[in-house]
């Protein structure tokens, strides 16, 4: 029985034969589909067991819900300020983040403390001796904020001058801190 | 008797119509070993039917069945037109349908951790959790199949591709029957060789009930295949044996050793010194025809390679044995004799049942032995 060639059953051009020449190898349309199912399995491999680092996501602190992600070399910055402190995202570049001291104090505990006594040490525009008054301006507004290891005292003088008394408590910044003695905070 | 086809539409799978036997012109159908394959479906455009919002409503296209299991054809044929398919000036619409590789491979699945979970049992998984239907009413498996629990794991894929993944990586098959009636079907797993043995009820007698047809492509081997059967052979052949005689002082040659030396001249040459390659085949001076000599001898003694064929079947009382899958016995008249006692695996049939009926398959074919 002859068929036409447009037929499923023609011997040259019909499914039988494409059948038979897809098996031997002989079918360009079934060498792509071969190389298709192939391309796509290797996909999925990949896909499924070597899973693209895509960052990380901050899930404490003030950047709390931040992600950070690599850059084109799959790499993130890390700015390291501090041995100990909170892991912040950068501003301005999402490949990067910093492990910063608290800033401006509050809270208790070692890195708080040594924060807090550097603040103002700058504010006063000079080292601060342990234990000495540094006088500012009465005309500024002062405000003291201090942590559980330091004290304070504002007077001024008939001439306009503000004495700021400040008590450092070394031994309860070292107990926080763990590190013996004092030296060198100020 | 005749074959009905019937429409449904391509999102809801709501009925849509069926065309009368008047509205048909030729129907084509044909089965993979997977189940459906491919179908063409031609419509005068004098039919009222021929109307495109009758059949591709919305541009959504539509599912087609076709039942032709009045004729024989042992399963329903559904598949999906995926777009709207306009004819232009031809006295007739041809409709080109696809089997369900069409439609499961828009059916996205999600990842598959790796697990050693029958294939079937990852596949009813994901035809659950799929959130466009993929119309597989159940997914059962032969008992066998159950026993395999290679790992497998893929990321998020399709339906189809998880499937046919599945296969390749299990060593196994499934088939998917259509109900009937509907666009809902049953996906059956099974091991590679699980289709029914008829080879015991059927065989096809070359000029009696089936034509074997030329193919372009033809069974003559190349010369890398002649060299892959002569190196696979187990025994080899008489006359071959005969040809190789070790010179005094080569080593002691077995049959095997003797073939595989017949086919690799330059060892020969090495062992034997040059007068052996007198008699043995060279690979670099042999004509193809001498190579094909050596593969038919071995071939009839020995190892049947499978081969293909393509036959057309004349005895229409044959079709409910034509599915996919299934054992037939064959008796063909080659010219070397090596298929006059042979049994057949089933890869595809084409069945024409309308307006004439006709049927040819491809077939994987082993010389039956003893």
């Amino acid at each position: 029985m002859t068929h036409p060639s447009d037929s499923l059953l023609h011997p040259i051009h019909g499914v039988a034969a494409e059948d038979i020449a897809a098996e031997l190898g002989h079918s360009t349309g079934a060498r792509i589909g071969a190389l298709e199912r192939m391309v796509d399995r290797i996909l999925r491999y990949l896909v499924l067991r070597i899973r693209a680092f895509r960052g990380i996501q901050i899930l404490t602190g003030p950047d709390a819900g931040a992600l950070v992600t690599p850059d084109g070399n799959g790499v993130i910055g890390i700015e390291c300020q501090s041995e100990t402190g909170t892991i912040q995202a950068v501003e301005g570049t999402p490949h990067r983040m910093s492990i910063c001291p608290p800033a401006g104090g509050g809270g208790g505990g070692c890195a708080s403390a040594y924060s807090l006594i550097s603040l103002y040490t700058m504010e006063s525009g000079g080292m601060l001796p342990e234990g000495q008054c540094v006088a500012v301006g009465c005309d500024k507004e002062i405000i003291l904020r201090l942590g559980e290891c330091l004290t304070g005292n504002i007077s001024c003088d008939p001439d306009g001058n503000a004495t700021i008394d400040i008590g450092i408590n070394f031994a309860c910044i070292c107990e926080k801190c763990g590190a013996p003695g004092g030296g060198g905070i100020g | 008797m005749s074959a009905r086809v019937r429409f449904y539409h391509g999102e809801s799978g709501a009925y849509l119509g069926s065309p009368t036997t008047d509205d048909l012109g030729t129907v084509e159908v044909s089965f993979d070993l997977h189940g459906s394959n491919v179908a063409r479906v031609e419509i005068p455009r004098c039919s009222a039917f021929s109307q495109m919002d009758q059949h591709a409503p919305d541009g959504l296209g539509a599912f087609v069945e076709v039942d032709a299991q009045s004729l024989g054809v042992p399963d329903i044929w559904l598949g999906a037109i995926p777009t709207t398919q306009l004819g232009g000036e031809l006295p007739s619409r041809v409709l080109d349908a696809t089997g369900p590789a069409l439609y499961l491979d828009e059916v996205p699945t999600g990842p598959v951790r790796e697990t050693g979970q029958p294939a079937a049992t990852i596949v009813r998984n994901a035809v659950q959790a799929a959130r466009r239907s993929p119309w597989i009413a159940s997914v059962t498996a032969s008992s066998e199949e159950l026993g395999r629990t290679a790992p497998y794991g893929t990321s998020a894929t399709t339906l189809w591709k998880l499937a046919t993944d599945l296969e390749t990586a299990r060593w196994e098959a499934f088939y998917i029957t259509p109900r009937g009636g509907g666009v809902e079907s049953d996906l059956h797993w099974m091991t590679l060789h699980g289709g029914q043995d008829f080879s015991g009820e059927v065989t096809l007698i070359a000029g009696r009930n089936c034509i074997p047809q030329p193919t372009a492509y033809g069974l003559r081997p190349k010369l890398a295949e002649s060299l892959l059967v002569g190196q696979s052979f187990g025994l080899g052949s008489d006359v071959m044996a005969s040809q190789v005689t070790a010179p005094d002082g080569a080593r002691p040659m077995g049959i095997h050793d003797a073939l595989t030396l017949a086919l690799s001249t330059r060892q020969v040459r090495k062992l034997a010194g040059d007068h052996a390659s007198e008699v043995l085949p060279d690979l670099d001076q042999t004509a193809q025809e001498g190579l094909d000599l050596v593969a038919e001898a071995t071939m009839r003694r020995a190892m049947i390679p499978r081969l293909l064929q393509q036959v057309e079947v004349t005895d229409c009382a044959l079709w409910p044995y034509l599915r996919p899958h299934s054992l037939l016995r064959v008796q063909l008249d080659d010219d070397g004799g090596v298929f006059a006692d042979a049994v057949a695996r089933v890869r595809t049939v084409q069945f024409r049942v309308a307006p004439t009926l006709a049927c040819t398959i491809s077939v994987d074919l082993w010389r039956m032995i003893g």
